[in-house]
């Protein structure tokens, strides 16, 4: 019997001319992403100048500058803190909330999911003033407090870390819960029994086996929440106003009033890195599950 | 594997006989059983208006084995999970070592579990999964990981305690459920479908590696099963549910000679169940499934006559061959050991015999044939 050999790379069949079909995606993605992103990578090693905007050369003394400058290392600092504490707050409220919804029945659940939903729902410019409502020296929670005699002037809690903190987990709770409540809804419950056969009371349960065995969602959670909040730009710009800044609201500024496009951009990798460092880091985190 | 329990197991014991002097003569003598361990009374289960079970009575004593068996949904895993305190029954109670444990939590029942999917905690190594309930009960790190190494050397799996539960195969979990269960010395040993995982060769093996271990640590313990083979090859007492009641307690002899219903008879595999219009002639109760196949037995007047079933063993089936045209005919013969299995169908039912090996050559597949028993070798039981 003659034997035949065919030239054959792969013995996968290929696919049904998905290729074809992954072309406007493709240039979707090329001509909105990737192009204005290379324009702003090549700006941020551009030089600014005061009366061309920028000098078309290539320098890296706007990263130099900026990871040098105390001004810019402190906004830094500020915009991770922010993060981690937003990250946080949101994980020690989400966790317990996401095991009530987890344990509710099916109707129960699907309303308090529409509930933790909702602050998703609500334009964030509404969303957004109805916490200036709320937190304004002239708002309803500080001319309460004054009313009932508690306080006689205003509490700080407008245009300050306070104020941004509390929009922005407002704002990222429904990330976090949904990404609990999808890994609580694939655990076991007999694991659960089994520990509390074998003797764990509902702190040793909690810490010793729910929490490490939905440690995946908690960093799915926390990478969703700390990248949204560090990039968040409308929460910070509303709530903080001029007192206090992120990263986002300076790029905002560094493009609209101060005209300076190359540090401007380079902030913008700054935080593009930033995110890419986490991102990363919980992937190395999580590889091994 | 038999020996190596055996020889290990004394080193897993000696924690216990300090604490329980007794258990080292239950252990030694293989099994005697004692004072009662469990009693649970009048226990009733339902969720919203479905009853999971309902006026169960039960008494385990100390050092038995005892089969839930029944069919699934018939509430025999509902009882178990009571036991262990995952449900809260609405009625009766249960004692455990003569207290009243109905309203407590399970961790304070002092009861070991393993479950249908051995429910090991992934995240942890084999070791520190046996070493969960020794912490809970306030042992320090050191002398928790030298039980559990006692623990995993009795079932055979010390080379294994570093190990994640998911590099290890099936019947290998099973046993660090069992250890992770067995090394908090529990008052009773639960097991779920214990073996229903596994297939069936490893299942056979470790029903008497199972049936060895309880003994040697002279554990009361009760498992759930479906299949009347493992319930029979393994228990001291077999308590047989349906649609939430128990319908009947007995050894696996007794269940077998002594079914209590024609429907515990059919679910065990005691024999074959004739049923059809009963005549009453003198002392004996006689039924004629087709002109010429009588069946007979002692009229039992404790019964009532139209709601009566005859129970005829497999072994006591008379098979003789028949002029062509009989209604019975053979349609399978299945080799089981010495014996062959004659499956002989009538109308829409088949009747059982089993012959030795040299007789059942006489019956070939469509050889007709004519089916009967001796009077004494059957017995009237109530359909359900």
């Amino acid at each position: 019997m003659a034997s035949t050999s065919r030239d054959i790379k792969s013995p996968v069949r290929p696919g049904l001319g998905i290729t074809t079909l992954l072309a406007p995606v493709t240039s979707f993605y090329a001509l909105f992403l990737i192009l204005p992103y290379t324009y702003i990578l090549w700006l941020s090693f551009t030089r600014y100048s005061s009366t061309l905007l920028f000098e078309p050369t290539f320098t890296l003394e706007n990263y130099a500058a900026i990871l040098t400058d105390t001004y810019y290392l402190s906004l830094l600092g500020k915009t991770i803190g922010l993060g981690l504490f937003v990250t946080i707050v949101t994980l020690l409220m989400g966790y317990p909330l996401a095991m009530k919804i987890v344990r509710s029945s099916p109707t129960v659940k699907a309303i308090l999911l529409i509930l933790v939903m909702t602050p998703l729902l609500v334009n964030v410019v509404v969303r957004t003033y109805a916490w200036l409502v709320l937190l304004g020296d002239k708002g309803v929670i500080n001319q309460s407090l004054i009313a009932i005699g508690l306080i006689d002037s205003p509490l700080p809690i407008n245009r300050n870390f306070i104020s941004v903190a509390l929009g922005l987990i407002h704002l990222s709770l429904p990330l976090m819960v949904l990404s609990l409540v999808s890994i609580m809804q694939k655990l076991d419950h007999l694991l659960v029994e089994a520990g509390e056969s074998l003797g764990a009371g509902p702190l040793r349960i909690l810490v010793k086996l729910h929490f490490p065995l939905c440690l995946p969602g908690v960093g799915t959670g926390c990478l969703l929440v700390f990248c949204t909040v560090i990039s968040a730009f409308v929460t910070p710009q509303l709530l903080g106003g001029n007192q206090f800044s992120t990263i986002s609201t300076v790029i905002y500024q560094k493009f609209t009033f101060t005209m300076n496009w190359p540090v401007g951009a380079t902030l913008v990798f700054i935080l593009l890195a930033l995110n890419f460092t986490v991102i990363l880091f919980h992937g190395y985190l999580f590889k091994e599950r | 594997m038999i020996s190596l329990l055996n020889s290990s197991s004394s080193k897993f014991r000696s924690p216990y006989m300090l604490n329980n002097p007794t258990s080292a003569d239950r252990g030694s003598s293989g099994g005697t059983i004692g004072p009662s361990t469990l009693s649970v009374s009048k226990l009733g289960l339902r969720y919203g208006n479905v009853t999971a079970f309902r006026d169960v009575d039960l008494d385990v004593k100390s050092g038995e084995f005892i089969a839930l068996l029944g069919p699934s949904g018939c509430g025999k895993t509902s009882l178990l999970r009571a036991i262990a305190g995952f449900v809260l029954p609405q009625e009766g109670e249960i004692l455990l070592k003569g207290q009243d444990v109905a309203n407590r939590p399970p961790r304070e029942r002092n009861i070991g579990v393993v479950f249908q999917s051995y429910a090991l905690f992934p995240h942890m190594t084999v070791l520190q999964n046996v070493c969960f309930g020794l912490e809970c009960r306030g042992l320090v790190k050191a002398e928790a990981q030298k039980q559990a190494g006692a623990a995993l050397e009795t079932v055979g799996l010390s080379a294994f305690a570093e190990r994640r539960p998911r590099q290890l195969s099936g019947g290998q979990q099973q046993r660090v459920a069992l250890a992770r269960a067995l090394v908090i010395q529990p008052d009773l040993l639960l097991l779920d479908e214990p073996l229903g995982a596994l297939d069936k060769q490893l299942r056979m093996r470790m029903q008497s590696e199972l049936k060895a271990l309880q003994r040697s640590l002279g554990v009361t313990a009760i498992f759930v099963t479906h299949d009347q083979e493992e319930a029979l090859a393994m228990a001291d007492r077999i308590v047989v549910m349906r649609g939430g009641t128990i319908q009947q307690i007995a050894t696996p002899d007794t269940l077998f000679s002594a079914p209590r219903t024609g429907w515990v008879a059919d679910f065990v595999n005691a024999g074959n169940l004739i049923s059809g219009e009963i005549v009453e002639q003198g002392s004996r109760w006689t039924v004629e499934i087709e002109k010429g196949a009588r069946f007979s037995g002692k009229a039992d007047p404790s019964l009532d006559r139209s709601d009566a079933v005859l129970l005829v063993p497999f072994h006591k089936l008379k098979v003789e061959k028949a002029a062509e045209g009989s209604p019975f005919v053979v349609a399978a013969a299945q080799p089981a050991g010495l014996v062959v299995d004659l499956h002989i169908s009538h109308k829409d039912k088949i009747h059982r015999a089993q012959l030795p090996i040299a007789q059942a050559a006489d019956f070939p597949v469509g050889a007709p044939v004519l089916i009967s028993a001796a009077e004494e070798d059957g017995v009237w039981l109530t359909r359900d």
